[in-house]
């Protein structure tokens, strides 16, 4: 009761802030020893949330908490001197200057003549060969060139798990931040989540409330809908986990407890569901097989 | 331009309890909470909401930074936080004005100091 409230008032703390913050915040709670420390923490929490509300608007919005680079080492960066915008007139006019420099500098290119030649880079060895390469080391038969690949840039298990995510509407609506990781504080959060995608409002959800898809007006007879509506409920593993009597629907009772159900997917024991945790496993392993498989062409050199 | 650490002072008592913490070593918020009770031998209990408060502020001043977890930790979602170059300078400026302060008072009562 005591953590559910917890949460709550986490929830109406300024978004930045639970952002960044709120994980950590409920894992204090879950240190806490007994209730009065636990009755300490709400009153803090409470005090946390006015004082964000009321006395910290500047972190309403998420900031940048990188290391700040070190002196002399600095990466360039775009910034003003001045921390006022300039005035529109003044914009303009740069504007314009600008504008007419860049006119000027190309009539002078092309008008100039010899006279701007020595301004021009490039103009004295403005022809191919300028940077002579050397074949003398390619002179024995049948050299290969060998292209190795590198990984991916992006991660195709990352790929496939926001395909999966967007099209199941339970961890589209159970991943509030759209990270593709169902973290402790979302787990947490499931039942309230999951009543939701009730729409018939009969308590429990059905394999079509989950996602499975139906054409309307169809004829599917109701033994062979009844295996489609097994077969959608076995192969998506965080549905399964939470069909904890294998009914094919979760009921009102598998949605309370779907905090615990869902925890028993966590293989690694880190608090939070990973792609690779939710991901039904012939995806996964074939996506690992893939991401393993090295990559290497070999050509004939030409 | 890097801001003087005399900009800074004095300091919170929850800010340089924080900073004091973080002197040691990169911890995360629970472990920030744990070393300001032992430091404070059980005096300073900094509530969640106090110590996340005040660590953003210190993150927004660039006194603290965050940082990666140690090794064998990597998958963990806690957040691991460090003193800055400018956090470490602004601590030794405030530990230099308290130690005054200590010393001109340790005068004017005539207390014995501690070695």
């Amino acid at each position: 009761m005591l953590r559910r409230i917890y949460i709550r008032l986490l929830w109406w703390h300024p978004a930045a802030f639970r952002w960044r913050f709120g994980d950590e915040m409920l894992e204090s709670f879950y240190h806490a020893r007994d209730t009065r420390a636990r009755l300490r923490l709400l009153a803090d929490g409470v005090v946390s949330l006015a004082r964000q509300w009321l006395l910290r608007p500047e972190f309403h919005e998420p900031f940048d908490a990188s290391p700040a680079p070190v002196d002399g080492v600095r990466l360039p960066a775009f910034y003003t001197f001045e921390p006022y915008q300039p005035r529109p007139a003044a914009l303009l006019q740069g504007g314009l200057i600008a504008i007419a420099s860049i006119l000027f500098a190309v009539f002078l290119i092309n008008k100039g003549g010899n006279a701007v030649r020595p301004l021009l880079i490039g103009v004295y060895h403005s022809r191919l060969g300028l940077l002579p390469v050397s074949r003398d080391s390619i002179t024995a038969n049948g050299v290969n060139s060998q292209v190795k690949f590198g990984p991916d840039p992006v991660d195709p298990l990352e790929t496939a798990a926001r395909a999966y995510f967007t099209t199941n509407p339970v961890l589209r609506a159970l991943d509030s931040d759209r990270d593709l990781i169902l973290t402790r504080w979302e787990i947490d959060a499931a039942p309230e989540v999951l009543r939701r995608l009730d729409t018939n409002h009969d308590g429990k959800l059905s394999a079509e409330e989950c996602g499975m898809l139906q054409r309307a007006g169809s004829t599917i007879p109701p033994q062979v809908l009844e295996q489609l509506r097994a077969r959608f409920m076995r192969v998506n593993p965080v549905l399964d986990a939470l069909d904890t009597d294998g009914n094919f629907e979760i009921s009102a009772a598998e949605i309370a407890n779907s905090p615990a159900a869902l925890r028993t997917l966590d293989k690694n024991h880190d608090g939070s569901l990973t792609a690779d945790e939710i991901l039904p496993p012939y995806i996964v392993k074939r996506i690992l097989e893939q991401r393993n498989r090295p990559r290497v062409v070999t050509r004939p050199w030409e | 331009m890097r801001p003087s650490s005399d900009e800074f002072l004095p300091l919170q008592p929850a800010m340089l309890h924080i900073l004091l913490a973080l002197a040691g070593e990169k911890l995360h918020g629970y472990g920030i909470m744990q070393e300001i009770l032992r430091q404070s031998e059980g005096r300073v209990d900094l509530g969640p909401g106090t110590l996340y408060d005040n660590l953003q502020r210190l993150l927004k001043q660039r006194l603290v930074e965050e940082t990666s977890g140690p090794r064998d930790e990597p998958n963990s979602r806690r957040r691991y936080y460090r003193l800055s170059s400018l956090g470490r300078a602004v601590l030794t400026a405030e530990i230099t004005r308290l130690d005054t302060v200590v010393h001109e008072g340790a005068m004017k009562l005539q207390l014995p100091r501690r070695a």
